[in-house]
């Protein structure tokens, strides 16, 4: 709580007071506003407050299935994702596994890619005219649609953020708990039961809750390859943009809202209550590997076999760019590149120039709610600090047809315009800089800052010249993430582009649907490219480690 | 069969590591050491010289290069930590941050199968022998920082082990609550007659507590011996610098027969037995010589001493002060108590003349060719 002499204080700093208004003037306008705008049409009829809708939903067995469907899927996707993700980590931070640089690196990759860019693979490989099923195995099926191929494609997905997660804990136990466990007469299973297993415990939880909610959320994935797999993200889609029945497709955006919003906040619990500071100072020695040969080759093959999986779906991609018909005519063709730059270019260039333009707002913005919120004590701090991470937990489903219901008409009648395409990816995304920035200046002790200020600076000076250049990493971090997501985004943005500011995404999904499939394959393969060239750049350009900008990814 | 060498013998261990850029590191230098049972044994050295290596090949954590550790005669190659009941009390405790103070002392019983009533049972025992009693329920993060010692120490003890190791368990308390926990450690030990090995790089804790230290530089045993003789007689100006903090005055032999040697110091001639002389002097040669700063005698009436010079700095620390006394081109340092059995000292202050006495039968002269 600031205290009224701290207000008064604030006050001599006419600069922070406004920047700090401007900052719950945007966040009201564009996270509380939306949503109030699709709870208050879920929750209206004729003008006045009605839950029909909800009774209605609740009512019929396809909704009601599409309910239990997406929590059933986010279950099992999380409960998958997160072992396999704790293995990884495990064999590489304390397995003692030969080519931890390899697999550090394959464990990551999967998170810069579109999130509908493996149902693609899937599609291709497994699908109807599938490589395997139909080429190899000479079957005929319908292919992996529906839930199988979902808990395939969102697993190799999201497994990276549970790696992500786990590696920072099993990092941070210090190998001296380990070693002291083992002189104490601890076999290595009984020190991994006793020792490494309870202290990872918060990390095992916050990983299956991220990806639970992750699974649940996602767009691309289930239009793809669900088929007659309903779930709520889809189900909102098409009957708000399909169907056009607006109050319908808010309240199941409302469903999906919910538990996202609860499992968020439990996350955020778990991880600040149960993680164990270390209790003195943590030694330095690296940890000696706590397994044995034969555990070692287990762990050496699982993450062989998904690093395996990863690469395939990459490469299946790579290689239906340059197939003439996938599953009819195999002769090799760079048709598919001339025909996505006629219909694609205009869009991919507008893609990443409305990326180009929200990633510096992004990092900037989050910075400066970072620094206000930790350094700087005035009434309304913890709410601007929540109300700035809030629109993590806000599916995106629901953001997007809440900007399509507050900024259609006046005063904000902003649909359709690359305007309100770049206010999604800054709020969709300020979180992450918010997140990344806080980690930072905590990290960096107030009396660097106070004594700038002894010397004479004034908060903005201070800022810039001492705080900006030491939090450089979280801001190239915030800035990287608020890209890739910007450049790989569907489930928000699939409701507010049109046909002057189309996104790249939801033509690589128009394509999908009308089995172009090379095309789709050739414009996924560009967009990895981009990305990655542009990963690249930032980390030459301002000599960050990768990890340093991953690690913001959690 | 009843054994009768050495009961814990590190036999010739030597490792390295390699750096981050994948050179060559030796942390031990074909190291050996004898332990009687019973016997607390400190190595002490400088930060980076070997000290924990040598506790984590013994206690089976690391793998020696070459080598062996024998206990009772029996080599322990291939035992694996679990099985060699040598507790570790690490510097920075490696308390289970998860587990109350009861868990973390129960562990190690749990691991070899006891009943909970036999558990309850030497947990408390090892509780009240580290004066621990009434916290049982806490986590080590709501201890203080003595106290979380005190469970480290009582995790080992609850073992019944015969050999406890100890990774310089006090560096992380503060000076005071390091001498009470000193004392602990060392009235436990011959309490239970356990066999410590103990690592520390802090001189006065190394000299107070231990039967005998060992004096290791660059991963190598440079000197072993009871701490006074290890004091008194340092075998090497590193020992002498490291141990005693002495300081090294330039000497040349004026003559020398079978028994003595006159050296000339600072312009004045010193007569100095033979025995504190390494190798054999010659007239003429050079010599290093360390002075321990406590026969470093100050007088204000600059008639007494064969020395004179200028006080350059004054350290008071409380029991004791500590001079830098500018002597020609050399500074000398002396400590010494502010009252003596007469009363008060005059005390000295920064530039004032004094006159130096030294006690040439403390010395200690090396050669300077290697
Ligand atoms: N796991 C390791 N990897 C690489 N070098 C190491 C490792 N452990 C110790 N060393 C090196 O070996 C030397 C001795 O280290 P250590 O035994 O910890 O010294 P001390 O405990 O005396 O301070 C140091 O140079 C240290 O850097
Ligand atoms: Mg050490």
């Amino acid at each position: 709580m600031a205290t009224t002499a701290q207000n008064r204080a604030i006050l001599r700093e006419p600069a922070v007071v406004a920047t700090i208004i401007l900052m719950f003037l945007l966040l009201g306008l564009f996270i509380l506003y939306p949503i109030f705008s699709v709870l208050r049409l879920s929750l209206t009829q004729q003008g006045s407050f009605s839950v029909d809708v909800y009774r209605e939903l609740f009512n019929r067995p396809r909704y009601l299935r599409s309910i239990t469907n997406s929590v059933m899927l986010g279950t099992v996707v999380a409960t998958i994702a997160t072992i396999v993700g704790f293995v990884f980590a495990f064999a590489i931070y304390r397995g003692g596994i030969k080519g931890r640089r390899f697999f550090q690196t394959m464990a990551i990759l999967p998170i810069i890619s579109p999130p509908f860019m493996f149902a693609l693979s899937v599609i291709l490989l497994f699908g109807r005219n599938g490589l395997v099923t139909a080429r190899l195995l000479g079957l005929d099926t319908s292919g992996l649609y529906g839930l199988p191929g979902l808990i395939l494609v969102q697993t190799v997905n999201l497994f990276p953020i549970a790696y992500l997660t786990l590696s920072g804990i099993l990092q941070n136990i210090d190998p001296d708990l380990e070693t002291g466990a083992m002189n104490l007469g601890a076999s290595r299973f009984t020190v991994f039961r006793t020792i490494t297993v309870p202290l990872a415990i918060p990390g095992i939880l916050a990983s299956w809750l991220v990806v639970f909610v992750t699974s649940m959320t996602d767009f691309g994935n289930p239009i793809m390859i669900g088929g007659s797999f309903d779930v709520l993200s889809v189900q909102a889609y098409l009957e708000f943009t399909g169907m056009g029945n607006l109050p319908r497709g808010a309240a199941l955006a409302v469903l999906l809202l919910i538990p996202t919003v609860l499992v968020y906040f439990l996350q955020r619990a778990i991880m600040k209550r149960g993680s164990y500071a270390t209790v003195t100072g943590k030694s330095s020695r690296r940890g000696r590997p706590n397994t044995g040969r034969g555990m070692r080759v287990i762990l050496m093959t699982f993450c062989s076999a998904v690093t395996f999986l990863v690469v395939l779906f990459y490469g299946t991609i790579v290689f239906g760019s340059f197939v003439r018909l996938w599953g009819v005519d195999w002769s090799f063709t760079l048709d598919h590149f001339s025909y996505s730059w006629d219909v694609g270019f205009v869009t991919l260039r507008n893609t990443i120039m409305l990326a180009l333009i929200a990633t510096p707002l992004t990092a900037f913005m989050g910075l400066i709610i970072a620094f206000l919120t930790i350094r700087k004590h005035f009434f309304g701090r913890s709410a601007l600090s929540f109300l700035s991470l809030l629109s993590y937990a806000i599916p995106g489903t629901a953001i997007g047809i809440g900007y399509v219901l507050a900024f259609n008409a006046a005063p904000f009648r902003w649909s359709g315009t690359a305007f309100i395409l770049v206010t999604a990816y800054v709020f969709r995304n300020v979180p992450i800089a918010v997140e990344s920035g806080i980690a930072a200046l905590k990290q960096i002790s107030a009396e660097i800052e106070e004594s700038s200020t002894n010397l004479g600076a004034n908060s903005s000076q201070t800022f810039r010249q001492v705080t900006l250049p030491l939090i450089k990493p979280a801001f190239f971090a915030g800035a990287t993430f608020t890209f890739v997501r910007s450049m790989t985004a569907i489930s928000a943005i699939i409701f507010l582009v049109s046909a002057r500011w189309n996104h790249v995404t939801v033509l690589i999904l128009a394509q999908t649907e009308i089995m172009r499939l090379g095309v789709a394959s050739v414009m996924s393969t560009i967009l990895i490219i981009i990305i990655m060239a542009f990963i690249y750049l930032i980390m030459k350009a301002t000599g960050l480690k990768r990890d340093q900008i991953f690690s913001s990814a959690q | 069969m009843l054994h009768t060498g050495a009961y814990l013998e590190i036999r010739g261990i030597s490792k390295a590591f390699r750096d981050g850029r994948g050179n060559r590191v030796t942390a031990v230098d074909r190291l050996s050491l004898q332990i009687d049972r019973g016997e607390f044994v400190t190595l002490i050295g400088p930060s980076g010289c070997g000290k924990t290596t040598t506790l984590r090949i013994v206690s089976g954590m690391e793998h020696a290069d070459s080598g062996d550790i024998l206990l009772e005669g029996k080599s322990l190659a291939g035992i694996p930590p679990q099985q060699r009941n040598m507790p570790m009390v690490f510097q920075s405790y490696a308390l289970f941050p998860h587990m109350t103070v009861f868990d973390n002392i129960a562990y190690g019983l749990r691991t070899r199968g006891m009943t909970a009533n036999a558990i309850a049972h030497d947990v408390a025992l090892a509780s009240q022998m580290v004066d621990l009693a009434g916290v049982e329920h806490r986590y080590p993060g709501e201890l203080s920082g003595g106290q979380q010692q005190r469970v480290a120490l009582a995790r080992a003890l609850v073992l019944k082990p015969r050999i406890i190791l100890f990774d310089e368990p006090l560096s992380n308390l503060d000076p005071r609550l390091r001498t009470q926990t000193r004392r602990a450690i060392r009235r436990v030990q011959e309490l239970l007659g356990i066999t410590i090995l103990y690592v520390t790089h802090d001189q006065s804790e190394a000299l107070s507590l231990s039967d005998r230290v060992v004096i290791m530089n660059h991963g190598r045993l440079i000197q072993e011996g009871h701490p006074r003789d290890v004091y008194h007689t340092p075998v090497s100006p590193f020992v002498a610098d490291f141990i005693a903090n002495a300081t090294f005055l330039d000497g040349v032999v004026e003559s020398a027969d079978d028994t003595s040697a006159d050296v000339r110091i600072l312009g004045q001639l010193y007569r100095v037995s033979r025995e504190q002389i390494q190798g054999t002097p010659e007239v003429g040669q050079d010599l290093l010589v360390a002075v321990i700063p406590e026969t470093v005698f100050l007088h204000t009436d600059t008639g007494r001493g064969e020395l004179t010079g200028s006080v350059e700095a004054v350290a008071f620390t409380g029991p004791l002060t500590e001079y830098t006394v500018g002597c020609g081109d050399t500074w000398i340092t002396a400590v010494r108590a502010e009252r003596n059995s007469t009363g008060v000292l005059h005390p000295l202050e920064t530039g004032d003349p004094v006159a130096i006495s030294l006690d040439s039968s403390t010395f200690r002269l090396y050669r300077t060719d290697p």
